[in-house]
């Protein structure tokens, strides 16, 4: 056979492992799902949305108490990249910087499930640690986890959906946020806590597993 | 390649670098789908493109690799893992290029992972690697085909 014949019938053979081997995996990839969503680029003087005091806001004027975005994130040790920061807002989500994730965390009202945190890492990540209370949404495989998380972060008592990845450079956070926006989730609820796991952790924050949860019943 | 072993040795480096390429990624799709758009080659408004070469690019090195390890279409394997190759080193070069840019630091000295499969890798040792790896696949190809070298 001619080596161009035998090149495209490699590439045909390596074209059907690949599709058969997406199919029937657990773990594979819906070829049409845009796994990344992006909005059209927005600048900071068009923020959807400014955190307030955690405390003290509600689902419709979560952004009521608005703190000047520049001084919340550039004054705070936990300083936020205006980059990143605009991007966020930029896809109609919020800005939670590590000062107020650990407020709202500590808030009674978090126990009653008035804020929701939100955990975007893999499942293996999840399970080794994560912020106590924490929902977990790997929004690859948003299917595993809709039933569960939809209808918390939808409850009319929920004021404030937080979602986290690692930090650093980690989107995962944004594009769950995004995914949970498109499954019906209102965005003046969705704040991203950009800071993430790394930030919890390096605070010296506690964390729970899955493994010490106690089991149901 | 005159030499049988020789030809060997190289369908066995080959293919058995390309299976473990390729099963790495397998094992994690969704990560070796963030590490291909880090790329920016596809456009964003194309995600079937960018999901497609996720998940079937991984396949096309194992089958390759592994119809060069057991000498089966070697020649049509050796062309699809030169083009691979030669795609993957450019994109290495041109996003090694970015990060030395943005980072400030010689091209030399940047290390990322580039989604081959062996984690973070220094970005000079992996050109160096493919141009090995891309002279193997050439040997292959120029390689007379089996049986061509006993006439009559």
């Amino acid at each position: 056979m001619h080596v161009l014949g035998e090149a495209v019938l490699v590439g045909a053979l390596g074209v059907a492992a690949g599709m058969a081997a997406n199919t029937l995996s657990d773990g594979g990839l819906d070829l049409t799902r845009d796994y990344f969503p992006r909005v059209a680029p927005a600048t900071v003087d068009g923020l959807p949305q400014v955190l307030g005091d955690p405390t003290a806001g509600n689902a419709e004027g979560g952004n009521a108490e608005d703190v000047d975005p520049s001084a919340t994130e550039t004054d705070a040790p936990d300083a936020i990249d205006p980059n990143v920061a605009a991007r966020i807002r930029g896809q109609g989500l919020g800005v939670m910087t590590h000062a107020e994730a650990l407020a709202i965390h500590s808030d009674p009202a978090y126990a009653f499930g008035a804020f929701v945190f939100v955990d975007a890492r893999r499942v293996e990540d999840f399970e080794t640690a994560h912020i106590p209370g924490a929902v977990h949404f790997d929004h690859y495989h948003s299917q595993r986890h809709i039933a569960e998380v939809l209808p918390v972060v939808t409850n009319p008592g929920t004021l404030r959906v937080v979602v986290y990845c690692i930090g650093g450079d980690c989107e995962d956070s944004e594009f769950a946020a995004m995914h949970l926006m498109q499954l019906g989730v209102p965005p003046d609820r969705l704040f991203v806590y950009v800071g993430g796991m790394e930030s919890w952790e390096a605070a010296g924050l506690p964390t729970e597993s899955v493994a010490a949860e106690p089991a149901d019943g | 390649m005159r030499s049988p072993l020789l030809s060997l040795l190289a369908r066995l480096i080959l293919g058995g670098t390309f299976v473990w390429m390729g099963w790495s990624k397998v094992s994690a799709p969704v990560e070796f789908l963030k590490l291909v758009r880090q790329y920016e080659m596809v456009p964003a408004d194309l995600p079937w493109l960018l999901n497609s070469i996720a998940v079937l690019l991984p396949w096309i090195e194992i089958v390759c690799g592994l119809l060069l390890v057991f000498g089966l279409l070697r020649r049509g394997a050796a062309l699809v893992g030169l083009v691979m190759l030669l795609v993957f080193t450019a994109a290495v070069a041109r996003r090694g290029l970015a990060l030395a840019e943005a980072s400030d630091l010689a091209f030399c000295l940047v290390e990322f992972d580039c989604g081959c499969g062996s984690g973070v890798v220094n970005v000079c040792r992996k050109l160096g690697e493919n141009a090995l790896l891309m002279l193997l696949t050439l040997l292959l190809l120029l390689a007379k085909p089996a049986g061509a070298s006993k006439p009559g």
